[in-house]
C-alpha cells in the first residue's frame, strides 16, 4: 500500500504500538493494542493517550486533520501484526457508529489492495458475511489469506 | 535499543517498517483496552465466528 503513514514503534511481543499524530492540534500520542479474546482471535483497539493522566480515549474527535493518515498507519500496523501472527484473526469495532462507518469507508477505499492479502468479514444483523462494498456493518473481522 | 523490522509484501515492491523498541508500554491491563476487548468478547459470544474461521482454528 502506497499511503502516507506515521512511523511507529512496536513492543517486543508485537501487541502494542505507539505513534505520534502531528497536526494543527499539536502532537497526540496514539496507542494501538491487540487483546487476545479467544484462541488466535485478537481485538484491536486504539485511542489517544493523555500522558499526564494515563487515560486513553477514542471518544474525543481529535480532528488533527490527519484521519486518513492515522487509519493508514493502523492498517500497516495490522499488516505487521498479521505477519508476526499469521494464524491470527483480528476483530474491530468503532466506539461509536460513526467511527465504525469511518473504518468501513477506509476499507472500501482500499478494498482492492486489502483483498490481495486479507479476508475481511463484516457483521450485519448479528451475522458475519464477506465484506461487500456499500453495505453498512457493525464490526469487522480480518484474517490473512 | 531499537531494532528495525522490515517486511516485504507479496508483490516484493513495498517494504513496511516498524521499529521494535522496548520503551513501548504494555497496555494489556489498561482499562480502555480491557473494556473494548470485553465488549467484543460479548459480541462474539452472541454471534459466533464465521464458519471458515472456526474451521481454520
Amino acid at each position: 500500500m502506497q499511503l502516507p503513514k506515521y512511523s511507529y514503534k512496536i513492543n517486543e511481543h508485537f501487541y502494542d504500538y505507539e505513534f505520534i499524530s502531528e497536526g494543527p492540534k499539536g502532537s497526540i500520542k496514539k496507542i494501538v493494542h491487540f487483546t487476545r479474546i479467544a484462541i488466535n482471535v485478537f481485538n484491536i483497539g486504539f485511542g489517544d493517550l493523555d500522558e499526564t493522566s494515563g487515560r486513553i480515549t477514542d471518544k474525543i474527535v481529535t480532528n488533527n486533520s490527519d484521519s486518513r493518515k492515522v487509519l493508514a498507519t493502523v492498517a500497516f500496523i495490522i499488516y505487521d501484526f498479521l505477519h508476526k501472527y499469521p494464524e491470527a484473526t483480528i476483530t474491530a469495532k468503532g466506539s461509536t457508529a460513526s467511527r465504525t462507518r469511518l473504518y468501513r469507508i477506509g476499507i472500501t477505499n482500499h478494498i482492492n489492495e486489502i483483498g490481495l492479502y486479507f479476508v475481511i468479514y463484516g457483521l450485519r444483523n448479528n451475522n458475519w458475511e464477506p465484506f461487500i462494498n456499500g453495505k453498512e456493518y457493525d464490526a469487522f473481522l480480518i484474517r490473512k489469506k | 535499543m531499537a531494532t528495525a523490522v522490515k517486511y516485504k509484501s507479496k508483490s516484493k515492491k513495498a517494504i513496511l517498517n516498524g521499529v521494535v523498541n522496548k520503551s513501548v508500554g504494555n497496555y494489556e491491563t489498561h482499562p480502555f483496552f480491557v473494556k473494548k476487548a470485553n465488549e467484543m468478547k460479548a459480541l462474539i459470544k452472541e454471534t459466533g465466528l464465521p464458519k471458515k474461521i472456526k474451521r481454520a482454528k
